[in-house]
């Protein structure tokens, strides 16, 4: 059976001043995929998440989420149609505490009435919910303190089940492993491998970290240049030569 | 009695001020300095409703607020379509641009005289009922203000201050919490300065302004915590502690110059203080 299309991006162009940032890009993905970008640095791949999330103007082309075009949706109408994603430098509020960090994804997620705060059905829910999310992770001892005070590991796990309750289906994360501890990324690697699997959702993912994406995706595309370079399966990507020409030159 | 009827009067008013102060300032992080022009705007469209065009009392207070309530979405409008610092520069200038305005336009606002005579309603004819009232007000806003914290509101306002694009990337419009806060400000500083009005029965330029600014502004940078308790507990602080000089023999025409000073070091001792205090920065360090 045919999956469906989560996101299909046709002849993405987007200029920031006289610099074309990303040029004539052409992708899809499909649910319960997990698709990892790679590239040199400067080669337009954050870039790329902000025009896919709203957050930078495109120029011409056309993006679509689960077949809707959302080329003149802002981001928080895009977040509405099931995109969320994480942040480079970590998209939890570190002035929040971890629970309501979650509670945040949560009333996203369900759409919770106003009030819900003075509903005990409504509380109890939450709660177990938060609850779970936390110890996912080993932060339940951290659930009234400010995001703030965890480290950079950590932080990163919150974010990832902040992405799992804000209830999007399509993901998009961006250098997951920036900042974390060689001890933690597998922790993240389970994490982030659980939400497609476990979870359903479709992941994009921008990396630095070959060994860690190669063994986490199911398919690679190599930007260079903001152009799409090489695009193929893990093992294809890495056999390829024009890969080594890409980090370590010809 | 008269004093401390007065003094109970300003603390509540004060309250219901800074409660848009510190939902603006403090916790959204929008630096929206046009409060004293809300507060001066209502207090002059409910006198010249019911000087100039004869109003009664109550429906020129209700007419203010409708007034006040455009006048915040005008507000709201140009914090979304200019920058953050733009906006600061404008909110603060127009403060002198309202009262500039008010001195050249004296057929309609009193001028530099001022409007006299301006009446309460029935039901407030005293010190004690205007007391009564402004106390309901305060506790009702500070109930509002309480259930914001705790509801989604709330916590969309003080994500608005460390980032927009989070708060998007969660489906939230930040420019619908900015312009609910912005007009919730102009409001309740609109309703202070109605009250207010009613208190005094007097209106001229002088009436908010920069004094007004400072004030409010002080409590609010006192008031960082997401707490109502906090945000009471610094109008209580910084309403009373000019109080202090009356125990002092000063010259009664320099009292008032006193009290701004006093407010003015307060607010530079804060912002040294405190303002970093809270900040994400230092916690992680």
């Amino acid at each position: 059976m045919k999956k469906e299309k989560v996101l299909s991006i046709e002849n993405l162009h987007v200029q920031l001043g006289s610099r074309m940032i990303n040029e004539d890009i052409c992708l899809d993905v499909y649910q319960g995929e997990i698709v990892g970008i790679v590239g040199p640095n400067g080669c337009g791949k954050t870039t790329f998440f902000n025009a896919i999330s709203g957050f930078a103007p495109i120029d011409t082309g056309s993006i679509l989420i689960k077949n809707v075009e959302v080329n003149n949706y802002s981001p928080h109408q895009r977040a509405k149609l099931g995109l969320s994603r994480s942040f480079q430098n970590v998209g939890v509020f570190k002035e929040l505490t971890l629970e309501e960090n979650l509670m945040m994804a949560i009333e996203h997620s369900l759409q919770l009435p106003w009030n819900w705060m003075l509903k005990k059905d409504y509380k109890k829910m939450v709660d177990q919910q938060i609850n779970e999310a936390l110890d996912n992770v080993d932060l339940s001892g951290h659930k009234y303190s400010l995001a703030g005070i965890l480290s950079g590991g950590q932080l990163r796990l919150l974010e990832m089940q902040k992405l799992r309750l804000s209830g999007g289906d399509l993901l998009l994360i961006d250098e997951p492993t920036a900042g974390v501890s060689p001890v933690l990324r597998n922790e993240l690697s389970n994490q982030i491998k659980g939400l497609c699997r476990d979870h359903g959702k479709t992941i994009v993912i921008i990396e630095h970290d070959l060994k860690f994406l190669f063994n986490l995706v199911d398919r690679v595309i190599v930007l260079v240049d903001g152009k799409k370079y090489i695009e193929g399966s893990p093992k294809a990507v890495q056999e390829d030569k024009r890969l080594k020409e890409v980090y370590f030159g010809a | 009695m008269g004093y401390y009827f007065s003094v109970l009067i300003k603390v509540f008013i004060s309250t219901t001020q800074a409660i848009g102060a510190h939902l603006t300032l403090s916790m959204a992080g929008i630096f929206f300095l046009a409060i004293p022009v809300s507060y001066s705007f209502m207090a002059y469209v409910s006198a010249i409703a019911q000087r100039k065009f004869l109003f009664a009392p109550e429906w020129a207070f209700i007419i203010g607020l409708v007034l006040t309530f455009v006048l915040g979405l005008v507000l709201a409008y140009l914090y979304i379509k200019v920058s953050q610092e733009s906006f600061t520069v404008l909110t603060a200038a127009s403060i002198l641009g309202f009262e500039a305005f008010v001195k050249s336009f004296g057929d309609i606002t009193g001028g530099v005289l001022g409007i006299a005579g301006i009446m309460r309603p029935d039901f407030m004819r005293n010190l004690f009922s205007i007391m009564v009232i402004s106390g309901v007000i305060m506790i009702v806003m500070l109930i509002i203000e309480h259930l914001i914290f705790r509801s989604h509101l709330g916590r969309s306002i003080r994500g608005l201050k460390e980032s927009d694009v989070i708060l998007e990337s969660l489906g939230v419009s930040s420019n619908k919490i900015s312009t609910i806060i912005i007009v919730l400000a102009t409001m309740l500083s609109g309703i202070a300065g109605g009250m207010e009005v009613l208190r005094i029965q007097f209106l001229d330029p002088s009436f908010g302004g920069i004094p007004n600014l400072i004030l409010i502004a002080s409590i609010a940078i006192l008031a960082m915590k997401p707490s109502v308790k906090v945000v009471f507990g610094s109008t209580l602080f910084v309403v009373l502690l000019p109080e202090l000089l009356r125990f002092f023999e000063f010259n009664p025409l320099i009292m008032g110059h006193l009290r701004m000073l006093l407010y003015s070091l307060l607010l530079v001792v804060l912002i040294r203080n405190l303002s970093g205090k809270y900040s994400t920065a230092k916690r992680i360090v």
